[in-house]
């Protein structure tokens, strides 16, 4: 199984950041439950440093670490195929695995 | 510019040795030769038709005023080759003078020079139309990065990996970050689902709320996305207020008993409390015709023909005239019986303060008070009635004795007799019950033997019309625990015509006793 590694830089626990992690984790049971997905939540105000050494110019951003290519994506993800789509994935079919 | 045929133009003094070499040359290739006479016809074919390459032949003499704006005029037109007959310094320095890239003399001119120019000149020609043509699309552009630059909202141009190309002064602002801090670096490309999005922006340790747009377009030539940022922190917040003082203001509309709706001035309810909709919901009236966007006005205009009719008319005018302003509120009582019970409502509206003519409509539940209202009424009558009777029952005595009557200076049965009393009260609430079973059942019902009885038991311990109507009132008390309102109703119906029946043999048994 592929390993799927995602970061996903929030501020706080605002609706937007609450939407965009739902929003996250739904793609992932439904969607892409081919991968061993690890996503790593960060939040910007507590870890400051990590955002800059990223340079996250807004939240929420999600950032595809692996399988490469890297890709970012800045909003709420609640656009399923568009999110795919940027980063690359093919959704998960039952029996017909695409990736 | 394009050139699909690739045209060699010849100045009318090419003498006939290198015409011969040209067309030998291009001879079953792309090129065509057209010799033309003089500069002046050589420009204005260039005019009508583009060349790749022109040649002009020169005698070596330097050019004059008018051959000199030519030859800059054509060599603006196409890749201008010049040869002369003899080397010239003077030609040459005019040549470099106007931008003309080549000038041939002897011995250049021999050699294999021809084929290398011919190639030389098709490939400069197709890159000069490569920039041409990109200098054409870069044109528009100009003028949108002005745009940009000017634009109050932020503006990002990424490409399609997400890295920033062009970042505007608004976005700098919106940022918090220099432009150097941003531009070619890979900050991500936007999801938008609609028209736009929000997202967060942390800037100098305060978190700003911005709204984001994309669109997918083109920026210098290649595909690109660009992104617009407008601060909403302030709009976000004050949203925020307002929902929070419209969540406070409709928990205080939810929170009243009373049903209350809002109307606009066609009678539309605009808005409606939890008490209102829990009555449409409860199924007492049609949701759909007192729900939010129902017209409370089109509601009481189809009463019309039913025994509603007079009521829902007059709340209509009234209604009218509050919205006009001819009262300053209006209200009425009408009735709204359920299957179960008996119900009252007020209706009550008052205008609602602000600018647009609204009413605020209030419905209360007065049914209690109604009903207590009439219980009093009720009251009113019988002790009018026993009044009477007690004024008959004490002329009697007078009459029958002169003696004070005993029940007159007696204290009341209820405590002389409390035992006696509570029993005299269940036996006249027996009575009661009795009467109205029978009320209910319709069978008939002969007061005489039953209350005559009790009547008697009364006499004989002294009882005066007080306390009949202190058995009265206790009997009724017990009774009235735990039955509805319809039933009380009936109780207090029947206990009147009892309690006549009663005073009324009680008078005969002191007169006779009296006789």
């Amino acid at each position: 199984m592929d390993n799927l590694v995602l970061r996903l830089f929030v501020a706080g626990r605002t609706m937007r950041s609450e939407r965009a992690i739902a929003n996250m984790r739904r793609l992932i049971d439904q969607s892409l439950a081919q991968y061993e997905c690890s996503l790593t939540i960060i939040n910007v105000i507590d870890e400051p440093q990590l955002a800059e050494a990223e340079r996250i110019i807004a939240t929420p951003t999600l950032i595809k670490d692996q399988p490469l290519p890297s890709r970012r994506i800045i909003g709420d993800l609640s656009g399923a195929d568009e999110v795919l789509d940027i980063l690359g994935l093919f959704p998960y079919e039952e029996g017909h695995n695409r990736v | 510019m394009h050139i699909t045929t690739r045209v060699l133009l010849l100045g009318s003094e090419t003498p006939s040795a290198l015409i011969h070499q040209l067309r030998a040359r291009v001879a079953g290739t792309a090129w065509a030769i057209e010799q033309l006479g003089g500069l002046l016809a050589v420009y204005e074919r260039l005019g009508q038709a583009p060349a790749a390459l022109t040649v002009v032949y020169l005698s070596g003499e330097p050019l004059s005023h008018e051959a000199e704006a030519l030859v800059g005029a054509i060599n603006a037109r196409t890749f201008l080759l010049l040869v002369s007959a003899r080397p010239s310094p003077d030609l040459r320095a005019q040549a470099a003078a106007l931008g003309v890239p080549a000038v041939l003399e002897p011995p250049d001119l021999d050699g294999p020079w021809l084929d290398a120019l011919l190639d030389a000149v098709w490939q400069a020609h197709q890159a000069r139309g490569a920039a041409h043509r990109l200098a054409q699309q870069l044109a528009p552009l100009q003028p949108l990065d002005t745009m940009f630059a000017h634009h109050a909202d932020g503006i990002l141009i990424v490409d399609v990996e997400g890295r920033v190309e062009l970042v505007n002064p608004a976005a700098v602002a919106i940022l918090g970050r220099a432009a150097a801090e941003i531009v070619g670096h890979l900050v991500g490309l936007p999801v938008v689902v609609g028209e736009s999005t929000e997202v967060e922006i942390v800037r100098d340790d305060q978190l700003v709320i911005a709204e984001m747009r994309a669109a997918a377009s083109t920026w210098a030539g290649r595909p690109a996305v660009i992104i617009s940022l407008r601060d909403c922190t302030e709009r976000y917040h004050s949203a925020q207020r307002l929902r929070e003082a419209e969540a406070f203001s409709r928990a205080i509309f939810n929170s009243l008993d009373d049903q209350v709706c809002v109307i606009g001035e066609d009678g539309t309810i605009l808005t409606a409390n939890d008490a209102w909709r829990a009555a449409g919901a409860g199924g007492d009236v049609d949701p759909a015709h007192i729900g939010a966007g129902a017209n409370y006005f089109a509601v009481c205009e189809a009463a019309v023909g039913s025994p509603e009719a007079a009521d829902a008319q007059a709340a209509l005018a009234g209604l009218r005239a509050v919205l006009r302003g001819d009262l300053p509120a209006f209200e009425c009582e009408y009735p709204c019986a359920s299957p179960s019970q008996e119900r009252w409502f007020q209706m009550r509206a008052v205008p609602l303060v602000g600018e647009r003519r609204r009413l605020v409509v209030l419905h209360t539940d007065v049914t209690a008070r109604r009903v207590a209202s009439r219980a009093l009424a009720e009251a009113d009558r019988l002790r009018a009635q026993l009044s009477a009777q007690a004024q008959e029952l004490g002329a009697l005595a007078q009459m029958g004795s002169q003696d004070p009557p005993q029940y007159r200076s007696a204290s009341p049965l209820r405590e002389r007799l409390p035992s006696a009393f509570a029993a005299w009260a269940g036996q006249y609430g027996a009575l009661l019950e009795e009467a109205l079973e029978q009320r209910i059942y319709k069978t008939a019902w002969t007061p005489g033997g039953a209350s005559g009885d009790l009547a008697a038991q009364l006499g004989r311990a002294g009882a005066t019309p007080r306390d009949v109507i202190d058995i009265h009132l206790d009997a009724l008390r017990l009774l009235s625990r735990g039955a509805t309102q319809q039933r009380i109703q009936a109780y207090l119906e029947e206990g009147r015509v009892m309690a006549l029946a009663v005073m009324g043999h009680l008078v005969t048994y002191y007169r006779s006793r009296g006789q």
